[in-house]
């Protein structure tokens, strides 16, 4: 009979830390830089979508280097649909080159594991308007 | 009395010496004057001279005129006064009087109509600056509006060049050290530049500018002059403490303890670029954390009524987040979570179509965070004018019993609950300022522009540009900014506009009346007058109410009917049936509205009741004109009461007041089929006229659109109400296709056909990014109209579409921004309201304090 009460027990509170632990949810910080392999950046878009699909986006802030410093645009439409174009243009005089942080999103998640992005495209455009071969590089913050 | 209408011609009294600031003794103020008549300008003796407080109802001060018809009063207190004058066979004077800073003795002169003397018109005092209709004005203020004048004669000497009218000298050097002005048209003077204090006299009609002695301003009006401005030069000013004296820009709270500390919103910037009729605008409000423990700052304030706000930042020092649209309550929780873990967040949500709150958590002290939004609208036209509106206070809304979604006001101190803005109290000042500066490219040349509300600095950049800046000294947000600028009429074109992204095409139209409407004369009306006597209508905008009432019908044609109704908790009418608009039936009429006083709730909706469900006469078609502020939190009732009832009714309706419910006013009159106009608390009358003007010629009813070939889906509004003439109809709406077209509008006026054609370019290339925002923000009210007549859920999940694929603010949609980047120290777990003052104008104590819910 104790042994059943104590069973009883372990399975209340263990249902209990896994309801606790499904709804607890997470903020932290992905940041976006785009490689450009020395060429220079003026324009960028992304689009993607979180390989956790129960991740949002509560905030996006621009990047590090003075020429995407401000907060990138986002399509309203395509994150209705649960996917997130993101994209930003500089008029800045000095563009950078090579690797650069373009973004940084700030993200609520439930998972444990950092958010992450799969990159379904990605289009960089140099100061002459032309395409340049780029990639996507992901780097989390601190996950609180 | 027949006709009320009072001119105070105020002056600085001639001050015996410049004495220094040391000097200055801070006692009460004098006030004396004298009354004259107005055509011969003799005194009149032995006249009653009272001075209300707003808010009381015995006077506070009385006197009566000498045999030279002069008065005075000693140790009157700063404050703001109704000035009421009376003398057997003159008609009453009823007006407001604000003694401000200033040190020396305050002047008037009263001039008085005799009983049955038309009304001319003309306005009694319209200063630019301060609260109330008259103001004593320090000498920075007086350096700011002089320069003003300056303007004016300037804007009137170009008017004069451009119409190649009489040669006229250059102004004066002496300009800019005092006022010029002229005598009569083509002949200037430098005139009393070295005046102690100052009067100018404006004539709108005529285009001039003089500056007078203020004896001489009771001549100038009895020759036509519309405008008074009075300017006093005080004989020192009162040293300022900015530690210590509020002034206009510092808001003190008193905590728990007593101590003095400031709230959580510094300042308002709004920053607006106008291109035709399309204004964008940039909101950025500065919030700080004054206290010694983490906060979260929540404050309720106004935007336009439609406003398309599509864009939202937090900005953290340097550091700009852009916020995300989300479904309202998944906003609101994913702020609730942010705000408990600590984290710096934001939230903007919509109350009502103009009302919105802002929430900041976790302002740690002494630190500052900023919120800024965008927004689109389109301005409307209104019988020559283009008008920029920004509202800056929410006006105390009274809530009828078992509201469900109540908008409250309390007193600031007083632990809000749900949708409840905290006033100030009438002897506090926010330190909450705001600035607001609006480049205007109108695409066509300017005639004359005007803050109404506000002192405002005018650049002109050639004929069709300019610069508005807000005073700094007028820059307590107690009242709408509103500016307005003429074009010349024929300017003003029925035209499309049109848009293209990828594969979706956007389109606006404005509709404008067609001149030919303005041959024609109106069939007899039968006038419905409906006024707002509740409490938030009380003092001045009641007698502004009243005015308009007298004016409105004393223009009444023969073969007109009428009928007045007042209501507050309940409706009464003059009469049980309209009246013929006789000589003794007007004389009836104006007698019911000289007795007309506010009090009590606002039971709009009674007065909605028994205006519509009167009976209808065949013969007249029925015009109900609402005059209200329409402080109320129950507007949907109040459209549906309207959508319900309105039949053939068309509905005009007035916003009284300085910072009205333009989401009432207008929703009123767009489910009534009818128009607006607004009456500002130092207006002139003119909005009455121009309703008479609207409704002077027929409209064109039953609009069809012929589209030509081009292919048009989903226009807003879908039914096009009547076009007014001066009143055009702005439509939103998508289209398919290319090429040129021409676009035909039909309907009758009077019982003929009228038609005329649009032609437009659909492969037009020039980015008009507006319109799609606009077209949905247009669907969005659309659906919102709907359902306030229907429920229907599929109503609802197509305005939340919209909203989210277009990131607009919404009844469904709200933005967050949250900077999961750092944590707080410690989370704060006490909310800052920030409170606001009552609107210019209105009561405190009726409908805060009074608790109107």
């Amino acid at each position: 009979m104790k042994f059943l009460t104590w069973l009883s027990l372990a399975l209340i509170l263990l249902v209990a830390g896994t309801a606790t632990a499904e709804g607890e949810r997470r903020f932290s910080t992905l940041n976006l830089q785009i490689d450009t392999s020395g060429e220079e950046l003026s324009a960028w878009q992304l689009r993607a979508e979180f390989v956790d699909p129960d991740t949002r986006i509560v905030g996006i802030e621009g990047g590090s280097d003075a020429a995407f410093a401000d907060a990138p645009h986002y399509d309203p439409r395509a994150l209705n649909g649960g996917e997130i174009i993101l994209a930003a243009l500089s008029t800045h005089q000095t563009l950078p080159a090579g690797r650069v942080t373009v973004a940084v999103l700030h993200v609520e998640h439930a998972s444990e594991n950092p958010p992450r992005l799969k990159v379904i495209d990605l289009i960089a455009v140099g100061p002459d308007g032309n395409e340049t071969p780029a990639t996507v590089l992901q780097e989390n913050g601190e996950m609180r | 009395m027949r006709y009320i209408l009072g001119m105070i011609f105020l002056w600085a009294a001639v001050v015996a010496a410049w004495t220094s600031a040391a000097e200055v003794e801070l006692t009460g103020r004098t006030l004396e004057g004298v009354v004259r008549d107005l055509e011969t300008a003799q005194p009149i003796p032995f006249a009653s001279v009272t001075l209300l407080r707003p808010e009381a109802t015995t006077p506070e001060y009385s006197a009566v005129t000498d045999a030279e018809g002069k008065f005075r009063f000693e140790g009157l207190a700063r404050a703001s006064y109704l000035v009421e004058v009376r003398y057997s066979g003159y008609q009453l004077v009823s007006e407001g009087l604000e003694i401000g800073a200033g040190e020396g003795p305050v002047s008037i002169l009263i001039t008085m109509f005799r009983d049955g003397q038309p009304d001319t018109g003309r306005s009694a005092i319209s200063l630019v600056a301060g609260q109330g209709s008259v103001s004593v004005l320090s000498a920075d203020q007086i350096e700011e509006l002089t320069d003003y004048a300056i303007r004016a004669v300037e804007e009137a000497v170009r008017r004069e060049r451009e119409k190649d009218g009489p040669a006229v000298s250059p102004l004066p050097e002496s300009a800019a050290e005092g006022w010029v002005g002229k005598t009569g048209p083509g002949r200037y003077q430098d005139f009393k530049s070295s005046l102690p204090s100052g009067v100018a006299a404006l004539n709108r009609a005529n285009g001039y500018s003089q500056a007078v002695d203020a004896l001489d301003a009771g001549t100038l009006l009895a020759q036509g002059a519309d405008e008074i401005w009075i300017i006093e030069r005080p004989a020192a000013r009162r040293p300022v403490d900015p530690e210590t004296d509020p002034g206009t820009g510092c808001l003190i709270v008193i905590d728990d303890e007593g101590t003095e500390i400031p709230v959580p919103l510094e300042h308002t910037e709004v920053r607006a670029q106008i291109n035709g009729y399309t204004a964008s605008v940039e909101v950025r409000q500065r919030f700080k954390n004054p206290f010694e423990e983490t906060i979260e700052a929540e404050y309720i304030f106004p935007l336009p009524h439609d406003a398309a706000v599509n864009d939202f930042l937090m900005i953290v020092g340097e550091r700009r987040i852009r916020g995300i649209i989300r479904e309202k309550e998944e906003a609101r929780e994913i702020y609730e979570r942010a705000r408990q873990a600590g984290y710096v967040a934001s939230l903007l949500e919509q109350v009502r179509p103009n009302i919105f709150r802002q929430k900041v958590a976790n302002i740690e002290p002494g630190n500052a965070i900023e919120v800024e939004l965008h927004y689109f609208n389109a301005l409307p036209y209104r019988d020559g004018e283009f008008e920029f509106a920004f509202p800056l206070v929410v006006g105390p809304r009274f809530n009828p019993p078992n509201s469900t979604d109540p908008v409250n006001a309390v007193p600031r101190g007083q632990a809000p609950t749900g949708n409840s803005i905290s006033y100030l109290a009438p002897d506090e000042r926010s330190g909450h300022d705001v600035n607001i500066t609006v480049e205007l490219d109108a695409g066509m040349r300017i005639e004359g522009m005007q803050s109404l509300n506000h002192v405002a600095r005018i650049q002109r950049d050639g004929k069709s540009r300019a610069l508005i800046e807000l005073s700094q000294y007028d820059r307590i947000p107690n009242k709408d900014f509103v500016l307005r600028y003429r074009v010349a009429s024929d300017a003003v074109k029925s035209e499309i506009l049109v848009h293209r992204e990828a594969e979706d095409g956007y389109f606006s139209m404005m509709l404008v009346p067609p001149a030919s409407l303005e041959n024609l004369q109106r069939a007899p009306v039968e006038f419905v007058f409906v006024v707002d006597c509740s409490g938030s209508m009380g003092g001045w905008p009641m007698e502004k109410a009243k005015a308009a009432m007298r004016r409105a019908l004393m223009q009444l044609q023969e073969g007109d009917s009428f009928q007045v109704i007042r209501f507050s908790e309940q409706a009464s009418a003059l009469g049980g049936r309209p009246l013929e608009a006789t000589e003794a039936n007007v004389k009836r009429g104006l007698e019911y509205v000289d007795g007309l006083h506010g009090g009590g709730g606002t039971m709009m909706v009674e007065g909605i009741k028994a205006a519509l469900d009167f009976p209808h006469d065949a013969g007249r078609m029925r015009i109900v004109s609402f005059m209200t502020d329409g402080y109320i939190g129950n507007e949907a009732e109040i459209f549906a009461a309207i959508a319900e009832r309105l039949g053939p009714t068309r509905i005009f309706s007035f916003g009284v007041g300085n910072s009205v419910n333009r989401h009432l006013i207008e929703g009123m009159a767009r489910m009534g089929k009818g128009a607006v106009a607004y009456i500002g608390l130092n207006d002139d009358l003119d909005a009455v006229d121009e309703f008479y003007n609207v409704v002077r010629h027929p409209a064109l009813t039953d609009i069809e659109i012929e589209w030509g070939g081009m292919e048009v889906k989903q226009v807003f509004p879908q039914q096009i109400g009547d076009l007014f003439v001066g009143r055009p109809v702005l439509l939103h709406g998508r289209y398919d296709g290319r090429g040129n077209r021409t676009v035909t509008v039909r309907g009758r006026a009077a019982g003929r056909e009228v038609a005329f054609k649009i032609k437009i370019d659909l492969d037009a290339t020039r980015k008009r990014e507006s319109l799609p925002l606009l077209w949905a923000r247009s669907e969005i009210q659309h659906i919102a109209d709907r359902l306030a007549v229907e429920a229907d859920s599929s109503l609802e999940s197509r305005a939340l579409d919209l909203a989210l694929n277009f990131n607009l603010l919404s009844d469904w949609t709200s933005f967050v921004a949250v900077d999961a980047s750092t944590i707080v120290d410690e989370p704060g777990t006490r909310t800052e309201t920030v409170p606001v003052p009552v609107p210019d104008g209105v009561k405190y104590d009726t409908t805060v304090k009074g608790q109107r819910r």
